[in-house]
C-alpha cells in the first residue's frame, strides 16, 4: 500500500495526549492531505484542533512533552520516530497571539532569524528575506520595529518569518481570533494569495466559517479529539443535524437554509453567498 | 431615565502624547445593552476605562451616576461600573474560586457572613458549577473566563463593561456568555461590550456605538447600524452573509429564522 | 515581545562594537571593586559612567531616574557602613546611636559606587546594544548558544513585565483594590493580587516564546549572522583610553600607586 506521491500529510489511527493529561486529547484520527490543498479544522474549544497542528508540526512530542501513538507522516518524515529536528524547515506554524511571536527589534532581523538559524549562506538568507517581504506585502517595512506594527501586520510578519524556511506546509492556529476586522482581512487575503500564487499546503484552525467555505478544499469538524465530519464545505454543512448538535456555527446562508428546511422547503444546502443567489428555492 | 454614565466633550491624551479620544459626548442610560465596535487604536478600550473611572479625562467630564469621575477613585467606582478585562489570567490569583470571587467583596468591606451567598449567586449566574474550594488553575480557559466575570459580577454593580470577552472562546461558549449577559440585562443591569463579533451584537445588543480614530462616527439602534452595510464596508468592517442578505432584502433583521420567513413570504407573493 | 532594554538611538555608544562595550563594562566593575573602600577614589569612575550615559543618547530622563532611585540606596548604605566602621577614624556626626566617622563615610560612598557604577555601565551596554548583537557577542566569547539565548530572553522580558504589571494593577483596581491604604504590612500583602498574575503571565510567555523559537529552528546548528558588527578604530581608541583610565584607578584603589 503506497502513499499517493502527492500526499504531504498522513495521519493514521493517531492518538495523542500531553504529559499533563490522563485521557487522550486526539483519538483515532486518520486523515490525508495532498500537496497544495487548503484544509480548515473547525470545532469547539478543546476539540483537539491545536493538538493536531502540534502533531503535524512535530512540536508534540518533540518539544511539548506528551505521547503520540499511530502513524504520522509529514513531508516524507515521521516526526514521532525520527525526532523533531528531522522536520526542521519543512513545516511553518503561526499562532493566534501576534504579540508573542515577535522576537527581534526590526522586521529585517525577524525575517532573517529562521534562515540564519538554519545556517544558510548570507546570500541565501538575504534572498529569502527579500522573497518573504514581497510574498506577504511587507516591502518598505524592513527597518521598522515590529512593536509599531498593527495586529494584522504583526501576523503577516509572523507568517513571513516562518515562510523564510521555505516549508511545504503552513499551519495556522486561529490566526485572526485576536485581530480586528482590518487585520483579519489582511491575514485572510494573504492566506488566499499564498494558496493561489505559491501552491502551499495550508492547514488552518479557524472559526471564520464564511471565509473557510470560500477557500477550503476540505473542512474537518472535530469534537473531543475525534474527526466527526470531513469533506468539501458543501458536503460538511449539508449534515444539518450533526452541525447543529456540535454547536459549530454554519455560514449565514446555511443557517437560513436550515430554517427553510424546517419549514418544509426542499433545497440543496448552500454554503457560499453565490450559491444561495443562483438558487431557485 | 437618568443618564447613568455621561461623557461631556471628553478628550483623553496618554502621557506618551497619543490622543486616544476627542470630542466624545454620549449618554448611557440604565438597562441598555450596548456594543462598542472599532478597529485597533480607535479608542474603544480608553473609552471603556474612562467609563469605569480607571482613567480620568484630560478634558471634559465623565459623570457616573451623577458624580464626576475625577472625584471617584477606581476602587469606589467599581461598585457602580464593573470592568472585566480581556484576559482572565491577568486577574486570577487566589487558591480557591471562592476566594477569587470574594476578593472584590472583601476589598469593598463586606461582612464575611454576607460574602458566601453572594459568591454562590455570582457563580450560578455564570453557570460555573464547581465546589467553592476548587483551585482556579484547574479550570479550563472558558471556565476561567466565567470565573473572571463572576468575580466582577459579585460586586452587584449596575453596569458591567466587558472588553472583548469572546476572544479565545468558540461560538457555543460565546453564545453562552452573551446569554448570561442577556439575563443580567433583563435584571436591569447595563451591559457594555467591546467586541469585533457583529453577529453576536446583532442578536443581543440594542445599541451600537462605532469609534474611529478617537471619535464616535455612529451611534444608533443595533439592527439599524448593522444593516447599513455600505457604511460599515466604507469604514473597513467585514460583513457577514446575513448582513448582505438583509441588505438585499431591504430589511433591518439579522435573525436567520426571521430572514427565512421574509424569503418565504416574498416567494409566495410572486 | 523581545523588546529588551535596548533603546533605538544614534549615539556614540550605539555605534561602538558590542565587544568593546562589554570590555568597558567589565573594566568599570573591576575599578569599582578596587575602590570600594574609599568613595573618593570611586568618584572618577562614577563621573565616567555618567559621561557614557550622556554619550548613549538615552536622555537625561533615564539618568535622573537612575540617580533619584539610587539616592535612597545611598542613604541606606551610609547608615549600614557608617555603623560598621563607627570605631575607626574621627567622628563627623553623631545622632543618637548613629555615629558617622570620616572612614565610615568614605566606605559608605565606596560601597555605594560599587553597586551604582557597574549598574549604570551595564544599563548603558544593554540599552545601546541590540539583542541580536548581544547574542552574537556572547557566542563570540564562546558562551553556549542555549545559554546566550536564555540570557537575552530573560533580559527582554523585563520591560514587557512592566507593561503587564500596569494592566494587572488596573484589573485589580476595577475589583476594588486600593493600594494606597493601610499599614505597611497590609500594603505589601495587597500586592499579592498583582504579583501572582504577573508571575503566571511571565511563565506562560516564556513557554509560548520557547515554542515560537522552536518553530524558527533555533538551536538547529551553527548560526549565520548576516548583520555582523565591525570593530572600528573608534573601538580601539575607546578601549585603549578605558584600559589606561580604569587601570590607573584600579591600581590607585588597591594602593599600588599614590595620587
Amino acid at each position: 500500500m503506497g502513499y499517493g506521491s502527492d500526499t504531504v500529510v498522513r495521519l493514521r489511527e493517531v492518538y495523542a495526549k500531553y504529559i499533563t493529561s490522563d485521557k487522550w486529547i486526539i483519538e483515532n484520527v486518520s486523515l490525508e492531505i495532498s500537496k497544495g490543498e487548503t484544509v480548515v479544522l473547525m470545532g469547539p474549544s478543546g476539540c483537539g484542533k491545536s493538538t493536531l497542528l502540534n502533531i503535524i508540526s512535530g512540536l508534540l512530542p518533540g518539544v511539548i512533552p506528551g505521547h503520540v501513538k499511530g502513524e504520522v507522516f509529514v513531508d516524507g518524515v515521521d516526526p514521532v520516530k525520527q525526532g523533531y529536528k528531522a522536520l526542521t524547515g519543512k513545516v511553518g506554524i503561526v499562532y493566534q497571539n501576534p504579540e508573542i511571536q515577535i522576537i527581534t527589534r526590526s522586521v529585517f532581523e525577524e525575517l532573517a532569524m529562521a534562515p540564519e538559524n538554519l545556517g544558510l549562506s548570507k546570500d541565501e538568507v538575504l534572498a529569502r528575506v527579500e522573497w518573504a517581504l514581497d510574498a506577504l506585502g511587507l516591502r518598505g517595512y524592513e527597518q521598522k520595529d515590529p512593536q509599531t506594527l498593527s495586529g494584522g501586520e504583526k501576523q503577516l510578519l509572523a507568517i513571513a518569518s516562518v515562510l523564510t524556511m521555505k516549508p511545504k506546509i503552513l499551519l495556522l492556529d486561529e490566526p485572526t481570533s485576536m485581530l480586528d476586522h482590518l487585520g483579519t482581512q489582511m491575514v485572510l487575503s494573504a492566506i488566499s494569495r499564498l494558496k493561489e500564487e505559491y501552491g502551499l499546503t495550508i492547514i488552518v484552525a479557524e472559526h471564520r466559517v464564511e471565509w473557510a467555505v470560500n477557500v477550503a478544499d476540505k473542512i474537518y469538524l472535530m469534537d473531543e479529539g475525534k474527526i466527526l465530519l470531513g469533506g468539501t464545505p458543501q458536503e460538511v454543512f449539508s449534515q444539518m443535524d450533526l452541525v447543529t448538535k456540535l454547536g459549530v456555527r454554519p455560514p449565514g446562508v446555511t443557517e437560513i437554509a436550515y430554517q427553510l428546511i424546517k419549514k418544509g422547503v426542499k433545497l440543496k444546502i448552500p454554503v457560499r453567498l453565490e450559491d444561495f443567489k443562483e438558487h431557485s428555492w | 431615565m437618568k443618564g447613568m454614565i455621561r461623557f461631556e466633550e471628553v478628550e483623553f491624551v496618554y502621557p506618551t502624547g497619543v490622543r486616544a479620544l476627542q470630542g466624545i459626548s454620549l449618554e448611557i442610560t440604565q438597562g441598555e445593552f450596548i456594543g462598542i465596535i472599532g478597529h485597533s487604536g480607535s479608542g474603544k478600550t480608553t473609552l471603556a476605562k474612562l467609563a469605569a473611572s480607571l482613567l480620568k479625562p484630560t478634558k471634559g467630564r465623565v459623570i457616573i451616576n451623577g458624580v464626576d469621575s475625577r472625584k471617584l477613585p477606581a476602587s469606589e467606582a467599581a461598585r457602580t461600573v464593573a470592568y472585566v478585562f480581556q484576559n482572565p489570567d491577568m486577574m486570577i490569583f487566589s487558591h480557591t474560586i471562592k476566594d477569587e470571587v470574594a476578593f472584590a467583596l472583601r476589598n469593598l468591606g463586606f461582612a464575611e457572613r454576607d460574602i458566601e451567598p453572594r459568591v454562590r449567586e455570582a457563580l450560578r449566574a455564570v453557570d460555573l458549577d464547581k465546589p467553592l474550594n476548587t483551585p482556579p488553575h484547574t479550570l479550563s480557559f472558558g471556565q476561567k473566563h466565567r470565573l473572571a466575570i463572576a468575580s466582577v459580577l459579585v460586586m452587584g454593580s449596575q453596569a458591567i463593561i466587558l472588553d472583548e470577552p469572546t476572544t479565545g472562546l468558540d461560538y457555543g461558549r460565546s453564545l453562552m456568555l452573551f446569554e448570561t449577559l442577556r439575563v443580567l440585562n433583563a435584571m436591569g443591569k447595563t451591559i457594555i461590550v467591546i467586541t469585533h463579533d457583529l453577529d453576536l451584537l446583532g442578536r443581543y445588543a440594542s445599541r451600537i456605538i462605532i469609534l474611529e480614530k478617537g471619535k464616535i462616527i455612529r451611534d444608533g439602534e443595533a439592527l439599524e447600524v448593522l444593516t447599513d452595510t455600505d457604511f460599515l464596508e466604507q469604514h473597513g468592517f467585514m460583513l457577514t452573509q446575513l448582513q448582505r442578505i438583509a441588505k438585499e432584502l431591504g430589511v433591518k433583521e439579522l435573525n436567520p429564522a426571521k430572514l427565512a420567513e421574509v424569503l418565504l413570504e416574498r416567494r409566495y407573493r410572486k | 515581545m523581545f523588546t529588551g532594554l535596548y533603546i533605538e538611538r544614534k549615539s556614540f555608544m550605539h555605534g561602538l562594537d558590542p565587544r568593546s562595550k562589554l570590555i568597558w563594562s567589565v573594566l568599570v566593575l573591576a575599578a569599582s571593586i578596587a575602590t570600594q573602600f574609599n568613595g573618593i577614589k570611586g568618584i572618577p569612575v562614577f563621573i565616567s559612567t555618567l559621561m557614557a550615559l550622556s554619550l548613549s543618547g538615552l536622555g537625561t530622563g533615564v539618568a535622573l531616574l537612575l540617580i533619584f532611585n539610587s539616592l535612597i540606596f545611598f542613604l541606606v548604605s551610609t547608615i549600614i557602613w557608617a555603623g560598621i566602621y563607627s570605631s575607626q577614624g574621627t567622628v563627623l556626626l553623631e545622632l543618637g546611636w548613629l555615629r558617622v566617622t570620616d572612614v565610615g563615610l568614605l566606605v559608605a560612598l565606596g560601597k555605594f559606587f560599587l553597586i551604582v557604577n557597574p549598574i549604570i555601565a551595564f544599563v548603558v551596554f544593554f540599552a545601546s546594544t541590540k539583542p541580536y548583537h548581544l547574542m552574537w557577542t556572547l557566542e563570540k566569547i564562546k558562551v553556549p548558544h542555549k545559554l546566550a539565548l536564555t540570557f537575552v530572553i530573560a533580559l527582554s522580558l523585563l520591560p514587557s513585565m512592566v507593561r503587564v504589571a500596569g494592566d494587572v494593577i488596573d484589573a485589580q483596581r476595577a475589583r476594588g483594590l486600593s493600594l494606597d491604604k493601610g499599614s505597611l504590612v497590609e500594603r505589601i500583602r495587597k500586592h499579592i493580587p498583582i504579583i501572582v498574575p504577573l508571575f503566571s503571565k511571565m511563565l506562560t510567555d516564556v513557554w509560548d516564546l520557547s515554542l515560537v523559537l522552536a518553530t524558527r529552528a533555533v538551536g538547529y546548528g551553527k548560526r549565520t549572522y548576516v548583520l555582523e558588527s565591525n570593530w572600528k578604530s573608534s573601538d580601539t581608541i575607546f578601549i585603549l583610553v578605558s584600559l589606561v583610565f580604569y587601570g590607573v584607578i584600579t591600581a590607585w584603589g588597591m594602593g599600588l600607586i599614590q595620587l
